[in-house]
């Protein structure tokens, strides 16, 4: 305000100052928030415009129900029921080396035959699980995967809302304080979010668990190894229900440890191989999604897994840089108004 | 006003609706007089007959499991070591503790629901082996392995062809569910996003409520089908049931019911099995 003094006593200020100079209009640096409003909208329309959302509450899906059988207990267990299955095939190849029961076993035949393919498969089926539990427990480590999606889309929003805020409040002549701690928290989420939430071990894990698990989690696999599941337990009715008891009526003295093992074991065994079948089964599309989301990134030559954490540090980077740019006063040559102190 | 006693209102009814019937089969075009009652829905106990075998030939109530590519008529099935008919692609059901399956109301499966593998539900069919382990056959509110809120099952008889909804019809094994039912429930839910579960429910319930869709979990497929002869009560039901998801998904069950229907207008809304010690 130009005070005029109505004391006639006092001259005015324009009777010894010909000119009046007005300090020139002061605005904030806009140009941060302008663009922390577009990584805002990307950060928001990345796992949005790449189906991570979807695909990563499947993957986290798959991780939990993999859960109870990529350990070395769960392994060493389904290896050992191969093994007393493998007892059990030598057990009536040696039976029948020596007399044949009477009778037609069509089962235990195609089990005898058929049974060193199924411990093959299985067998290297187990090697590629067992062979990737560091990689799948480090990926289980990490902050869940459904969550992943929102811990950029929430910061992309904040830091939106801050930057358009912000870019207004900037054009006023405010240095918009409220709002560069707004978008500074929001890049400091950023930036804590791969490094807590353990995502840049993670990077390098994916891709071998995604190559090992690649040729299990087929719904042609699944097929075979459903198939192996009939073999056997047509084979156990078999010796279960006819084939032990004509080896003994014939031969009482046959030893049948291998077969007798394999009855004692049965049941738990085929629980959990049907348990693992199952898990297989309801896991296949799952797993396709998982791997869809890593292929997101292939045209730019890495796997989205790879780069997740740079995905969030990167942006977090940015956005504290830019909260930096024009948070101090620019500095102009004041020139004293007599309207009171600068604001 | 006048008040008429219920026995003579229920007098007059009957008599009215007796002259509908006879008027609406004056009116058909058929030759023959065979009276019609129109569709009505059997509330009470379908009493299993159980299965048996006489040399190639099943009767009663039986269960067969069709290998995935094989079709219901020709197989090929799962050959059940334990069952000694037709070479074991048949396995015979005996009735459970309950005799059969009670319409209007449902026969859960006990929690803990196994006992080393084998099936501990033994109201509806007795626990039966198969491939040396017990399966049993429960009907439940919440369908155990697709998790989807499932209807008890109804039957309904329309001049001696029955229809019925057994959607809550579950088979259990070796620590295994699977819904067999006809017509099926939608499959388990796969990963959401967090929160699209609940949006949906949201949207299904006001699709419901005020746009007459059905529910986007409702059973859908071919209903069990049969036979009904009112005067000796006798029925049989049948239907084929693929599974979905699991262990044996591509597998399909057939399903033969066989028996005497028991009416019981006293139908409890939920009939939950004690647990077993």
């Amino acid at each position: 305000m130009n005070a005029v003094s109505t004391l006639p006593e006092l001259p005015a200020y324009s009777e010894f100052v010909s000119h009046l100079e007005r300090a020139p209009a002061r605005t904030a640096t806009r140009w941060p928030f302008a663009v922390l409003a577009v990584l805002g909208v990307l950060l928001v329309a990345a796992p949005v415009g790449t189906g991570m959302f979807p695909r990563a509450a499947k993957g986290a899906a798959m991780i939990d129900a993999f859960g109870p059988y990529v350990t070395a207990q769960s392994i060493d267990g389904y290896r050992s029921d191969l093994r007393v299955l493998a007892d059990a095939r030598t057990n009536i190849v040696a039976v029948q080396s020596t007399s044949t029961p009477p009778g037609e076993y069509p089962r235990v035949d195609q089990f005898v035959r058929d049974y060193p393919g199924i411990q093959s498969d299985m067998s290297a089926m187990l090697d590629a699980i067992d062979t990737h539990r560091d990689n799948y427990r480090t990926l289980a480590g990490t902050v869940p995967f459904g969550v992943l999606p929102w811990l950029l889309a929430l910061p992309g929003v904040v830091l939106t809302a801050a930057g358009v805020f912000g870019f207004r409040a900037a054009g006023r002549g405010s240095r918009a304080t409220a709002w560069r701690a707004t978008a500074a928290l929001a890049g400091l989420a950023l930036i804590v979010t791969p490094l807590a939430g353990g995502l840049f071990p993670a990077g390098p894990a994916a891709q071998p668990l995604i190559d090992g698990f690649r040729p299990i989690l087929t719904a042609a696999e699944v097929h075979r190894v459903q198939g192996y599941f009939v073999t056997l337990v047509a084979a156990d009715g078999e010796l279960n229900s006819r084939y032990t008891a004509a080896v003994r009526t014939a031969r009482p003295d046959a030893e049948l440890g291998g077969i007798t093992a394999l009855e004692q074991r049965w049941q738990p065994m085929t629980s959990r191989f049907a348990a693992l079948v199952g898990t297989m089964n309801d896991n296949v599309g799952n797993f396709d999604a998982v791997v869809a989301l890593n292929d997101v990134s292939r045209p730019l030559g890495f796997g989205a897994f790879r780069g997740l954490a740079w995905g969030f540090a990167i942006p977090g980077a940015l956005v504290l840089g830019l909260t930096v740019i024009g948070s101090r006063r620019p500095r102009t040559d004041l020139i004293d108004t007599g309207e009171g102190e600068p604001q | 006003m006048i008040v008429l006693k219920s026995s003579v209102r229920g007098g007059i009814m009957a008599v009215v609706l007796a002259a509908t019937a006879v008027l609406a089969a004056g009116c058909g075009s058929g030759d023959t007089a065979k009276s019609s009652t129109g569709p009505e829905q059997l509330v009470g106990l379908l009493h299993f007959t159980p299965g048996a075998v006489d040399g190639n030939t099943v009767r009663g109530t039986w269960f067969r499991m069709v290998q995935p590519g094989g079709t219901p008529e020709n197989g090929p099935y799962m050959p059940n070591g334990d069952s000694p008919a037709q070479g074991g692609s048949t396995t015979l059901l005996a009735p459970g503790t309950a005799g059969g399956l009670r319409v209007g109301g449902y026969q859960s499966e006990p929690k803990p629901g196994f006992a080393q593998g084998n099936s501990l539900s033994d109201s509806i069919t007795k626990p039966t082996r198969f491939f040396a382990v017990e399966f049993g056959v429960s009907t439940n509110p919440v369908d155990p392995q697709t998790q989807r809120e499932v209807g008890p099952p109804t039957v309904v008889n329309n001049d001696g062809k029955l229809t019925a909804d057994l959607s809550a019809w579950a088979a259990s094994w070796n620590d295994q569910e699977f819904n067999q039912g006809a017509p099926k429930p939608p499959e388990k839910q796969g990963a959401q996003v967090a929160g699209s579960e609940q949006v949906r429910k949201v949207w299904d319930w006001v699709a419901h409520q005020w746009f007459d869709r059905p529910k986007s979990d409702a059973a859908q497929g071919p209903s069990a089908t049969g036979t009904y002869d009112p005067k000796t009560r006798a029925f049989t039901l049948q239907w084929t049931s693929l599974i979905v998801g699991g262990p044996f998904n591509g597998f399909t069950g057939v399903w033969h019911l066989e028996g005497v229907y028991e009416p019981d207008p006293a139908t409890p809304t939920a009939t939950a099995q004690e647990p077993h010690p």
